[in-house]
């Protein structure tokens, strides 16, 4: 299997798609960076904008119906403090309270203990809504010492209205959500001015949690509400209501405080201590934005926590789909861009085929000559004509060296002649001279006779030795006359032509 | 014959093995502070001792006083200067069992300043508890404040109605850490650390009952403190059976907050002196404990550690 890195390396289709799809996407991801960023941006934006509108209308709208209380707590107080000699219109004002304000679902008018001296320690005009109808009584006991419980002792002792911390009148069996209540209290003043004891109404926490968690610009978001120490009044975790605080999970094992729970601990303070503003948390893990805002005069913060993939989930979409439609479009424009740089290489390839041809000197194979105007085109007509003109050049190579070679041979086959008659001219002059050898050493012999003994040697016996001497001269003499005649009748019978012609 | 005798046998036998139903009434609701009763109960060590122990615990309406008094529990738990003037009173109390050996109480300034120079300034004290040690103190170094008795909680200290708040070590003061409150050593006064370190909760019989019953009263002695122990030794278990009960009782805490409150509660019961938890009254306690109740005219007699004990 060829690796990736020699396709790459031995594909110009490939190689091509591959730079284009890299510069597209060089593009695209510039493009996209500046898009995403600045959607993203919008988004935010516009969810924090939609975060604050919902936080903003919820808490004026639960301000406003508070500003109710506050407002029936204003025109009752006056009738109350200019009734106070006779403390059993207390009842009638308490249970009027109720039947004028519906959202009301308790009103007690206390008073000091002996204030009224008949009355006792205890006298407190209490009316309550029991569902059906309104209870009124007196709700002082040693069992119920209202003079040492919040709604009475706060107002009395800072001499202002002030909203209570939400509350339960019951110690034993714990706390039930649905009997939770707040009171807005303030304190009664005699004509002196004088603290005299507590007018407080009650509502109930159900109508803050209702209209608290209505408060849902996402999916996935939820309302938190805070009291004055930090106690999740409003929690989508039932578990944590009234019990916990946005600082509880930073008292367990402090020296390992993790950041999530220092950020907590910074936005509950931030939170107390009434400010608005927006903060981006880990809320389980799961990056969170939280919009809070205090209410006007509880001293109470409600904040939305919004995780960051509701607020951005749209923006995940799209971008998402923009992500996934440019990645099948760089995919595609890879292939496509692979399909027609291909193709239009093809006959690249084919001239390389056939190049491959002519290095195999066949230059009859056929070359597509297309009509292609451009540098294909031109390359091929090129190819083609050179392919021709090769042909035709080699032909006429073939052609001279078809004679060259006729030539050789010939050349070669007078050579062999030559050489033939050479060897039988050797062979001649050899065997002359082995035949001239006998008469010569006769000679030679016979001479050195004459010249060493002829004094020795009788005239007879040298005339006989002169006469052998001629006798064996003459056989020379014939045997190199016929040489001579040998040799030209070869010189004439093969005369050796010089070749004239070059290839 | 033989066969009657064998059911008769049988029947006495399971009488003399059932177990002796133990009332006892914690001090407040369901909380750590008495983690190790509910081990106790949990873990067996009353049924081991041959006590069938019922935890019960007081409301506004019913205080453990009260139940005592009307023989609702045979136990009660009470601080020790509580029971002193109980006795002074002409109630006589006997202690069973000891579980505090040092005292919780403080007293923090809503304004971070030290409580002592806070003369003649509003101080929240419980509604319901006597307050001996926070009198005591006022009295001694003249502080002349003014008190508020409050119910409970600390949404009065919070809303700066009052200028300082009593606190106890193992609640309240975690309460306000809870809420976000700024704790300073500087704002803070430790009354066991200025002298007034006394025992605070120990478990309280009627003298008769004692005089009745002192077999029981040393089991339930004997096992609770073996459930304390054993709360020691086991804080994660202990924790979970305190969380039993807290959501057995609805009460309103936390699992953090009731494992802060284990923590201290153990921390309490350690004796300064030797270092070691001794579930012991100490003569020496309840001798100063009276002759400053006396002296700030809160017993009408002085009441002797032999008495506290029932000896």
């Amino acid at each position: 299997m060829k690796s990736p890195g020699y396709l790459f390396r031995s594909s110009i289709s490939m190689r091509l798609s591959l730079i284009v799809v890299a510069f597209v996407m060089l593009i695209f991801l510039a493009s996209f960076s500046f898009v995403f960023a600045d959607s993203r941006a919008v988004v935010r934006a516009e969810a924090w904008g939609k975060a604050s509108q919902t936080l903003q209308s919820t808490v004026l709208h639960i301000d406003n119906t508070l500003h109710e209380v506050e407002v029936a707590s204003d025109n009752l107080i006056k009738v109350i403090e200019q009734n106070l000699d006779d403390p059993d219109k207390m009842f009638a004002y308490s249970r009027q309270a109720l039947e004028s304000n519906p959202e009301l679902t308790g009103c007690s008018i206390s008073f000091e203990p002996f204030y009224y001296k008949d009355k006792g320690r205890y006298f407190s005009a209490y009316s309550y809504n029991d569902g059906d109808s309104i209870q009124t009584e007196n709700e002082g006991n040693d069992q119920y010492q209202y003079h040492c419980m919040d709604w009475y002792l706060i107002p009395t002792l800072l001499d202002c209205p002030y909203w209570i911390e939400p509350f339960k009148e019951e110690s034993t069996v714990g706390i039930d959500v649905h009997e939770i209540f707040s009171s807005y209290s303030r304190p009664i003043h005699d004509r002196t001015g004088r603290v005299i004891g507590a007018f407080s109404l009650d509502i109930c926490l159900d109508w803050f949690s209702k209209t608290v968690s209505a408060a849902k610009p996402y999916p996935h978001s939820y309302a938190v509400l805070l009291g004055k120490g930090g106690t999740y009044l409003v929690h989508p975790d039932s578990t944590k209501l009234f019990y916990e605080t946005v600082f509880t999970r930073s008292l367990d094992e402090p020296d390992s405080l993790e950041a999530t729970d220092s950020v907590m601990v910074s936005l509950g303070e931030a939170m107390l201590a009434g400010e608005s503003g927006h903060r981006n948390i880990v809320l389980d893990g799961e990056s969170c934005f939280v919009f809070y805002r205090p209410f006007k005069n509880t001293g109470w913060s409600v904040a939305i926590v919004c995780p960051e993939r509701d607020i951005y989930d749209a923006y995940y979409k799209m971008r998402d789909a923009i992500s996934l439609i440019s990645l099948v479009g760089v995919l595609c424009l890879m292939l496509f861009t692979w399909l027609i740089v291909r193709r239009s290489l093809r006959p690249l390839k084919l001239l390389a085929a056939s190049t491959l041809s002519v290095t195999d000197q066949l230059f009859t194979v056929k070359v597509d000559d297309t009509r292609r105007p451009d540098e294909i085109g031109q390359l091929q007509h090129s190819f083609h004509t050179m392919q021709q003109a090769l042909g035709n050049h080699i032909q006429q190579l073939r052609q001279q060296t078809d004679k060259l070679e006729q030539s050789n041979e010939q050349l070669a086959e007078a050579y062999e002649r030559v050489r033939e008659d050479e060897r039988m001219k050797t062979a001649v002059l050899h065997k002359m001279t082995d035949k001239m050898a006998a008469p010569v050493a006769a000679i030679s012999r016979l001479s050195r006779t004459i010249c060493d003994s002829h004094q020795a040697l009788d005239d007879a016996e040298i005339t006989a030795m002169t006469a052998h001497i001629q006798q064996n001269a003459s056989l020379v003499t014939s045997y190199l006359a016929e040489m001579i005649r040998a040799a030209q009748e070869e010189t004439y019978s093969h005369p050796v032509k010089p070749n004239t012609e070059h290839p | 014959m033989n066969k009657c005798i064998l059911i008769l046998t049988g029947f006495l036998f399971s009488v003399a093995v059932r177990a002796q139903r133990f009332v006892f009434t914690t001090a407040w609701t369901a909380q750590a502070q008495f983690a190790g009763y509910y081990v106790a109960k949990e873990k067996g060590f009353y049924q081991r001792e041959g006590l069938d122990v019922i935890i019960q615990h007081p409301s506004l309406n019913s205080s453990a006083f009260n139940r005592l008094q009307t023989h609702e529990t045979d136990a009660a738990m009470f601080s020790m200067m509580s029971a002193m003037d109980f006795i002074s009173q002409g109630i006589p109390l006997v202690n069973i069992f000891q579980d505090s050996m040092n005292s919780s109480n403080i007293l923090v300034s809503r304004w971070n300043t030290n409580p002592l120079k806070l003369k003649g300034k509003r101080v929240a004290i419980f509604n319901s508890d006597p307050n001996y040690q926070t009198f005591i103190m006022s009295r001694k170094e003249g502080m002349n404040y003014e008190w508020v008795p409050f119910t409970s909680h600390i949404n009065l200290f919070l809303s700066g109605a009052v200028d300082a708040t009593m606190v106890v070590s193992y609640n309240e003061y975690f309460q306000l850490l809870q809420a976000g409150f700024k704790l300073s050593e500087k704002g803070i006064y430790r009354f066991s650390e200025n002298g007034y370190n006394f025992q605070e909760n120990g478990v309280y019989v009627g003298r008769q009952f004692f005089q009745t019953h002192v077999e029981e009263c040393r089991k339930f002695a004997a096992a609770s403190r073996k459930g304390w122990e054993w709360a020691a030794a086991h804080p994660d278990e202990a924790l979970e059976i305190v969380m039993k009960y807290v959501r057995h009782y609805n009460s309103a805490t936390n699992r953090v907050m009731q494992k802060l409150m284990l923590k201290e509660v153990l921390r309490l019961q350690v004796d300064r002196d030797s270092g070691k938890r001794e579930f012991r009254v100490r003569r020496d306690m309840v001798e100063k404990a009276s002759r400053l109740m006396m002296e700030c005219g809160m017993l009408k007699r002085p009441v002797t550690y032999n008495e506290l004990m029932g000896l």
